[in-house]
């Protein structure tokens, strides 16, 4: 009879592989080791280097909103594309901020500087990632010339770039772009709603007259989206529109919304 | 060997089955970390475009109650609640429950709150120990704050407590003295909010460690790598099982605890199932293996959610008669759970649950501490027998140690390739070394701890241990 003891792998591939196995895993140790120091050595010269580009960023934005000759014929070519970024986030930044001229002047200096240039090659890429982040700064720098190019953008099956391109539409456009989804079957979610909101209040996205209209979407999402937009917006005559679609309405979910917002507005200050 | 065919094969099957059973661990330990890999990749690259200020533009947005159990925390008590009050959000409440204290918790928060009791009729839908009374603020700066006086009945009780007074759809316990990312609840619950075929049932987040950070008026402004030895060891080993392991659960859809220091859930399904067990210490656990387990026992699509980011900071214990206690109480939840749910074991009904989930905790959580002592045993006996290959043997230890750190090194890297929460060069070091000590001095520890959590459980222990804390407030005053 065969003794288990007997079955013995040759010892000395057994050691050679135990001692191979000991050195790769000490080798992948030390890789592993120094690529976590070699990170966080970039990142901190990176940090040193974002923090130079932010002073001459400051000095040129500011050169724009006062009229100085910092910033007139400033130019992005030849910078880096960490210095674009950058640029880009800060004039972002100062366009939510500020409203009316102070407002134009980051989106003229966004197309004479040539970052425009720039998001416009994002939206081009092959990767959705590059393309939300050019929707991104087109739109909120407001250069309605990437509008149709923004409508053309379909990454099939990717939510984020569905999301962002309504949100950019909605940017560059206003309200009107819902209407084509009152009888569609995109369901807007509540995070797709908070983020349409979002969006409206801080780009101050003018009301559209016809929002009274997507209460009696056939996609119920929508309607939601509308009641919670004319809250939003006050207008006396599209809140008669909503207490007279409350009536009608037969669905629980939107006359559970309407009554939430209604008694939120109606509650007594403390 | 010994010459005795017998004693021979045992000791050849014994060791086959250790060398088996370690090179099963190793193996899993990388699958789980590849799996994670993917998944954090995946996760930041989507959530970079995430703008969680968003969800302030809503009003209704999900309506929520942060439930915090206090027992003798009146030294912190009112900086933390402070803390829990400025979270960013729309609709929430915060429930104090002071668990029976025995020190002056109620007085301090009184005074501080201008709190005065209300006439709130509390309605024991699941039952719990009784309530003394319920207090408001006459502040309306605190009107979100209840705090709730109870006779002590421990963690799960005043949680219980928590969830009856709620009149939130959705709950988020808390340890009262974690530190919470102010964003905390918009991160908590946005997969709520994009829920459309399943529901969420539970979501929760990852757990770090706050000892040598600077906390200023409740907010963690610096992220050190700890002083204390035994507290820097947590943190490798809290980022190899958050980073590297709760990510893959999470992604195999077989997540069986969110952690207990703090997680959101729908109070529907939490109130269906009971509430948090009081028979048990791994309350966090097995809330959420009954939460699971109801909706598959239901027949309704559900889901639980991770979110990979660190969003809590709690303080570590820093020495081993704290972290014995810790970790033999962690034990002991872990048998209860298996136990409770030992149905779920291999039982195809629960698919990941019950196919994958259930039987690596069994294999890897609960029985890998009583292998590694057997093993150790047997080899005490076969060194005294002389029949040890001192060769194999060094190999052997070598190659487990190598791994560990190997191990330590991805989750390190991980957490710089990700959260890079550790901004020096310094921290890191830290980190590293005590990577390389952890295999030494905290493994065997924590073996040791997890067989005396087995022992309390055989002698019937249901205590849950002092957990002295030194408070983060005293650190950094």
């Amino acid at each position: 009879m065969l003794e288990f003891s007997q079955i013995n792998m040759s010892e000395f591939d057994l050691k050679f592989t135990l001692i191979l196995i000991i050195l790769v895993f000490s080798i992948c140790s030390i890789i592993f080791f120094l690529a976590t120091l070699t990170k966080r050595i970039f990142k901190i010269k990176e940090d040193k280097k974002k923090k130079l580009f932010q002073i001459e960023i400051d000095k040129v934005l500011f050169g724009i909103m006062f009229d100085q000759d910092g910033g007139k014929h400033f130019t992005v070519h030849g910078k880096s594309t960490l210095f674009k970024k950058l640029m880009i986030k800060s004039l972002i930044g100062h366009h939510d901020n500020f409203s009316g001229i102070s407002a134009v002047k980051m989106e003229e200096f966004f197309v004479k500087s040539g970052l425009v240039n720039y998001s416009l090659s994002k939206i081009r890429s092959r990767s959705w990632v590059d393309v939300v982040e050019g929707m991104r700064d087109l739109s909120s720098l407001n250069y309605k010339k990437a509008y149709l190019e923004i409508l053309k953008i379909s990454f099939e099956g990717n939510d984020i770039v569905h999301q962002e391109k309504l949100l950019a539409r909605i940017r560059l456009n206003g309200l009107q772009e819902l209407h084509e989804f009152k009888s569609s079957k995109v369901y807007f979610n509540d995070w797709t709603q908070s983020n349409i909101i979002f969006v409206v209040k801080k780009h101050r996205v003018p009301n559209d007259d016809l929002l009274p209209d997507l209460l009696y979407a056939t996609n119920k999402s929508i309607s939601l989206l509308a009641i919670r937009l004319i809250d939003y917006y006050q207008d006396l005559s599209q809140m008669e529109a909503l207490r007279e679609f409350k009536i009608i309405t037969k669905n629980k979910k939107l006359q559970a919304e309407i009554d939430f917002l209604l008694k939120v507005k109606t509650l007594p200050q403390v | 060997m010994t010459g005795i065919s017998g004693i021979d094969n045992l000791i050849w099957v014994f060791n086959y089955f250790i060398l088996f059973f370690a090179f099963l661990v190793m193996l899993s330990y990388l699958i789980l970390a590849y799996l994670s890999a993917r998944g954090l990749r995946q996760y930041l690259k989507r959530n970079r475009f995430v703008n969680y200020k968003a969800l302030l533009a809503l009003e209704n947005v999900p309506s929520v109650s942060l439930i915090a159990p206090a027992y003798n925390e009146g030294k912190t008590i009112v900086e933390n609640v402070k803390s829990l009050l400025a979270i960013n959000y729309n609709n929430f409440d915060v429930i104090v429950v002071n668990d029976g204290s025995k020190d002056n918790s109620m007085e301090v928060l009184i005074q501080s709150f201008q709190l005065v009791r209300t006439e709130m009729t509390y309605v024991p839908y699941i039952p719990t120990k009784n309530v003394r009374g319920i207090y408001t603020s006459a502040n309306p700066a605190f009107s979100k704050l209840y705090v709730v006086d109870k006779e002590n009945g421990g963690k799960a009780d005043a949680l219980n407590t928590g969830m009856n007074i709620s009149q939130k759809p959705y709950l988020v316990c808390i340890d009262v003295d974690c530190i919470m990312d102010k964003d905390v609840l918009l991160k908590l619950a946005k997969p709520y909010m994009e829920a459309s075929d399943s529901k969420v049932i539970a979501t929760g987040g990852v757990v770090r460690i706050a000892n040598s950070c600077v906390i200023k008026a409740g907010k963690l402004i610096d992220v050190k790598a700890p002083d204390n030895l035994i507290a820097r060891v947590q943190v490798i080993e809290y980022l190899r099982a958050f980073i590297l392991g709760r990510m893959a659960w999470s992604r195999l859809d077989g997540l069986l605890i969110i952690s207990g220091a703090f997680g959101m859930f729908d109070r529907e399904i939490a109130m269906k199932c009971g509430g948090y067990s009081t028979a048990t210490v791994g309350e966090d656990m097995e809330l959420i293996v009954r939460m699971r387990r109801y909706m598959i026992d239901q027949g309704e699509p559900y889901t639980v959610q991770y979110i990979p980011d660190p969003l809590c900071w709690t303080e570590a214990p820093e020495s081993f008669k704290i972290l014995g206690k810790q970790r033999s109480r962690w034990m002991r939840g872990t048998i209860e759970t298996l136990w409770t749910h030992r149905k779920m074991m291999f039982n195809p009904k629960y698919k990941i649950l019950g196919l994958l989930s259930f039987p690596y905790w069994f294999l890897f959580e609960y029985l890998a501490p009583l292998v590694e002592i057997t093993g150790l045993l047997i080899t005490f006996i076969l060194i005294y027998l002389s029949i040890v290959n001192w060769q194999y043997f060094v190999l052997f230890i070598a190659l487990v140690y190598v791994f560990a750190v190997f191990f330590s090194m991805i989750a390190l890297y991980a957490e710089e390739s990700t959260f890079k929460r550790y901004h020096r060069i310094r921290d890191l070091l830290k980190l590293a070394f005590v990577a390389l000590l952890e295999p030494i001095f905290f493994h065997p520890f924590t073996v040791y701890a997890s067989l005396k959590g087995n022992w309390e459980k055989l002698r019937g222990n249901k205590g849950w241990g002092e957990m002295t804390r030194k408070g983060f407030d005293k650190k950094t005053a």
